[in-house]
């Protein structure tokens, strides 16, 4: 075998070059350094990041020229808690505001001292909002939208007569294997249809009426996404989900064949709230990103880009969604502070139910 | 015996030892700062009271049988989809060491992507092909006129399993078998052995530790897996993932998340000990530098299982994938448009601070070339300390070194994130998600390397310098290039856990640190599930091509190899 120049070694060489060449362009290739602005942290939920909050951050940042809004978005709004109350023992989090809060996981926020309180005279917007709507008595946050979660289902499949008029119709034998539901434990949808049931059936009658539901749960699926494409593909006709989803399907599909349950009338309720985490060192510009959130300009975004309702009623709603949104004539909500004393035996009691290990 | 001689012999030793701990220092060093102390300490947090130690928690998960039947039911889905892997990764590893067929460097760079792919975007690409409505299942109705349910059973977990890790299995058998002697077999069969009687007596002995390699990774893998579980199977088969997961991100009880996690990484733990333990008593067939011929898969009668076996491994492989591919270009009214992929590219449909989404791949890209760099040089140091200096084998030590893949991910991405705000402080942000993910990577590394350098005849190394080579030299000539294959494989394989990687990523991540499967889940949460699945294909597409061009590299490494033993 004829050597070259390099020998035996070349291909070595090669690799080492190619290897150097990879470091480098992979550490040269580092962030620009931040500019000069006052920043302001937001943590919030992956959703909210990727809906209304590209927005937010360039009318905000339009108003107030040198601010910097970065957006910062770990997982749902439990993971993005959790990540925030892991930071703040570690001795601090970035987080100057938290948006997406939901009112079940404010007490357990505020045991944790994730939140400071609030000047309210610094959120004249917070004047528009409606008092039902205003659930926090302590001070610490303000909500900015709120949902339904029910039952939805295939209009193709189900005919208006045999849809089921309460939620204990939908353990009888003919819904058989027909509905996807949500782990109360990964997914605040499932979470919040779990609290409805409680709220129905009262404690420990909820785990009878999930134990008469079973034959008809298809399946328990770790999160929305899963669910809905499970439902999307045919798998089963009905599932857990929002009252937005008729609004949300026309929008995107031009189809209004998903269409929302409303058990006597009922919905479990969801707030979704702000506040400013404790120890930032903006709280004046914090508290006037809440009071921009409120805005109509804000809250006109919310149904089409987070499929929430605005709490701010001047707020411009889409013709569509007006008329494809549902709003339950009887909303259902627990206590936030009865969920947090016995949240984690229920989530126990219900898990051993749905896997048979008692 | 002349006194200098002892002394010689003593500094030899001496020097041996010295290099040995040299070697090993980048691993101690990664593992003790970046895994051992920050999640140690998260994890003793179970063990702790007002009173100080106590075992109080831990006994308590003992004997609470909904705990023990968590344990039970994770431990039996690992298993089968371990058992699946190997059913599946044997035959995948023979065909690729073994035989040609047309297609066969597409599917060796082809065959890790697998691995790399969202559990979402699985979960979705199962349910396009095995759903009631899905063609799998059309066809086997236009066929035979019946359906099978797959989703939502245990059989949909056990399948997604074996999907992620079959591939795995496939290489790591197939490094063992491209370094088997022919000549052995050969002679066997001369000296009047049967093809089977050489197949269990030969054959198999020598392929038996990458195969034990691959099953040992594939089980600690399923026996942590979660999101896969919930998707495809449903809450009815929660694992013990579930569980910390509730108590550390829902319930924040870190105190029993972290007792749970240590009972976890326990059971996992024995579980991989008694595996090393079994390998350990595998024998050690010596690699050749001759190298295997692959047969062609040819028209004969009997190569016509092959086929059917290639055809099965196909649809099993790339059906889901292709099932993606579809989705991805589909719009909701049944339409194909290439819409999703034009999002991507778009800077104004964005969470990624103005940048477009496509962004995500240079961050994906520079997070998984650092880990793959780091994980390689103490991974590979590691095991070359440990099979040439020490010789014999440490199943406790390798059992320790499995450790990071063996604790629970959400545990571990807390622990983490912990100390980079405490004690880790000084490390800087570009590197900290490199580092944990170097360090997650790094028992795939000692798995891949392992057996292909316990296959390299060290006398072979003695030779090189008797006949002159420094230890540096030898290594670099005779030891590197034969174990080349091994050093692919775990190259493909950290390289490939640092792009799927979600968990700890978003623990640690800045805002600009967006990845591609993070980028997945966003669309998803926006409700775009095309360009979800758009996205998910240009992250298969991505690292595909980076397997190809490594594989490229370790074709041309053989040939190279191939013509040094002409020479010589």
């Amino acid at each position: 075998m004829p050597r070259c120049w390099f020998g035996p070694r070349r291909w070595l060489l090669c690799v080492t070059v190619v290897l150097a060449a990879l470091l480098g362009a992979v550490l040269g290739a580092g962030l620009p350094a931040g500019a000069q602005a006052q920043r302001l942290v937001v943590y919030t939920y992956d959703s909210f990041a990727a809906g209304p909050a590209q927005a937010i951050k360039e009318g905000f940042e339009a108003l107030h020229p040198g601010v910097e809004v970065v957006f910062l978005a770990p997982g749902s709004a439990g993971e993005t808690l959790a990540r925030i109350i892991a930071e703040l023992d570690a001795g601090g989090t970035d987080a100057d505001v938290f948006v997406g809060i939901s009112d079940t996981q404010l007490p357990r926020a505020i045991d944790h001292g994730v939140f400071m309180k609030l000047d309210r005279s610094l959120i004249p917007n917070l004047d528009k909002v409606p008092v039902h709507l205003d659930f926090d008595e302590t001070g610490h946050v303000i909500p900015f939208d709120h949902g339904y979660v029910t039952i939805i289902y295939d209009s193709r499949v189900l005919s208006e007569e045999e849809l089921p008029q309460t939620l204990e119709d939908l353990t009888d034998p003919r819904f058989r294997s027909q509905l996807i539901a949500i782990d109360p434990r990964t997914s605040s949808v499932g979470h919040a249809f779990l609290m409805w049931t409680i709220a129905e059936f009262g404690d420990p009658g909820y785990l009878e009426f999930w134990e008469r539901l079973a034959p008809s749960l298809l399946t328990v699926t770790g999160g929305w996404s899963a669910a809905y494409s499970q439902y999307e593909a045919g798998e089963a006709p009905m599932m857990v989900s929002y009252s937005t989803d008729t609004a949300a399907g026309v929008y995107y599909a031009d189809s209004d064949h998903s269409r929302i349950l409303t058990p006597k009338g009922q919905a479990y309720q969801q707030i979704e709230a702000a506040g400013i985490v404790a120890g930032t060192d903006v709280p004046e510009l914090a508290h006037r990103f809440l009071d921009y959130l409120l805005s109509e300009e804000v809250q006109g975004l919310i149904p089409t880009t987070n499929w929430m309702f605005p709490v701010n009623p001047e707020a411009p709603l889409p013709g569509f969604f007006a008329k494809y949104a549902v709003v339950p004539e009887e909303p259902v909500r627990l206590d936030a502070r009865l969920i947090e004393e016995n949240e984690q035996r229920w989530l126990r009691e219900w898990a051993r139910l749905i896997t048979g290990l008692r | 015996m002349h006194p200098s001689a002892g002394r010689g012999m003593g500094s030899a030793q001496r020097r041996r030892r010295r290099r040995a701990l040299l070697l090993l220092l980048p691993a101690a060093a990664l593992l003790t700062f970046v895994f051992y102390l920050p999640v140690g300490t998260a994890l003793l947090a179970g063990f702790r009271d007002e009173a100080g130690y106590s075992p109080a928690r831990f006994v308590a998960l003992l004997t609470d049988p909904y705990i023990l039947g968590l344990l039970r039911f994770t431990a039996w889905q690992a298993f089968l989809s371990a058992a699946l892997s190997v059913a599946i990764g044997v035959p995948l590893g023979y065909l690729l060491a073994n035989r040609s067929f047309p297609g066969k460097s597409l599917a060796a760079s082809l065959v890790m992507v697998p691995f790399v792919m969202p559990a979402i975007t699985v979960a979705l690409g199962f349910l396009i092909m095995y759903g009631v409505n899905g063609w799998f299942n059309e066809v086997l109705a236009g066929l035979f006129g019946f359906k099978v349910r797959v989703l939502h059973t245990l059989w949909a977990i056990v399948l997604a399993h074996a999907f992620y890790n079959g591939p795995l299995v496939a290489r790591m058998t197939q490094g063992a078998w491209e370094r088997l002697d022919p000549a052995l077999e050969e002679s066997a069969r001369t000296l009047g052995a049967g093809p089977f009687a050489v197949f269990r007596d030969v054959t198999l002995p020598a392929v038996m530790p990458g195969i034990l390699s691959g099953a040992v990774l594939a089980f600690i893998y399923c026996f942590m897996s979660f999101p896969i579980v919930l998707s495809l199977g449903g809450a009815r088969y929660s694992t013990l993932e579930v569980e910390i997961f509730t108590l550390m991100r829902v319930l924040l009880d870190y105190e029993m998340a972290a007792a749970l996690a240590a009972l976890q990484a326990c059971v996992s733990l024995l579980f991989a000990y008694i595996f090393l333990r079994l390998e350990g008593r595998a024998p050690y067939l010596f690699a050749s530098a001759r190298a295997r011929r692959a047969r062609p898969v040819g028209g004969r009668i009997r190569d016509a299982w092959l086929w059917a076996l290639l055809a099965a491994l196909t649809v099993f492989f790339v059906g889901p994938m292709a099932s993606i591919v579809a989705h991805s270009l589909t719009d909701p009214a049944g339409g194909v448009t290439a819409g999703a992929y034009a999002r991507l590219m778009t800077a104004g449909h964005d969470f990624h601070l103005g940048a477009p989404p496509v962004r995500s791949i240079q961050n994906s890209l520079r997070f998984a070339a650092l880990a793959a760099a780091i994980a390689l040089v103490s991974g590979a140091s590691f095991v070359y300390a440990t099979v040439r200096f020490v010789g014999r084998r440490l199943p406790f030590l390798e059992t320790l070194s499995l450790a990071p893949i063996a604790v629970s991910s959400v545990a571990l991405a807390y622990g983490l994130s912990v100390a980079f705000r405490g004690p880790l402080q000084v490390v800087p942000q570009d590197w900290r998600i490199p580092l944990v993910h170097a360090v997650l990577a790094f028992p795939f590394v000692v798995r891949a390397f392992r057996p292909v350098l316990q296959g390299v005849d060290a006398r072979l190394v003695e030779a090189a310098r008797l006949l002159g080579a420094g230890r540096w030299r030898a290594f670099v000539d005779v030891e590197l290039p034969m174990a080349a294959t091994g050093l692919l494989v775990a190259f493909a394989l950290s390289f490939g856990l640092s792009v799927s990687e979600t968990t700890a990523t978003l623990m640690l991540a800045r805002p600009d640190q967006v990845t591609m499967p993070v980028s997945v889940y966003r669309f998803l949460a926006a409700r775009d599930f095309r360009s979800a699945s758009a996205m998910a294909v240009l992250l298969m597409a991505v690292t595909g091509g980076v397997f190809w061009l490594a594989e490229m590299l370790a074709a041309w490494l053989r040939r190279r190899q191939g013509g040094t033993a002409h020479a010589s």
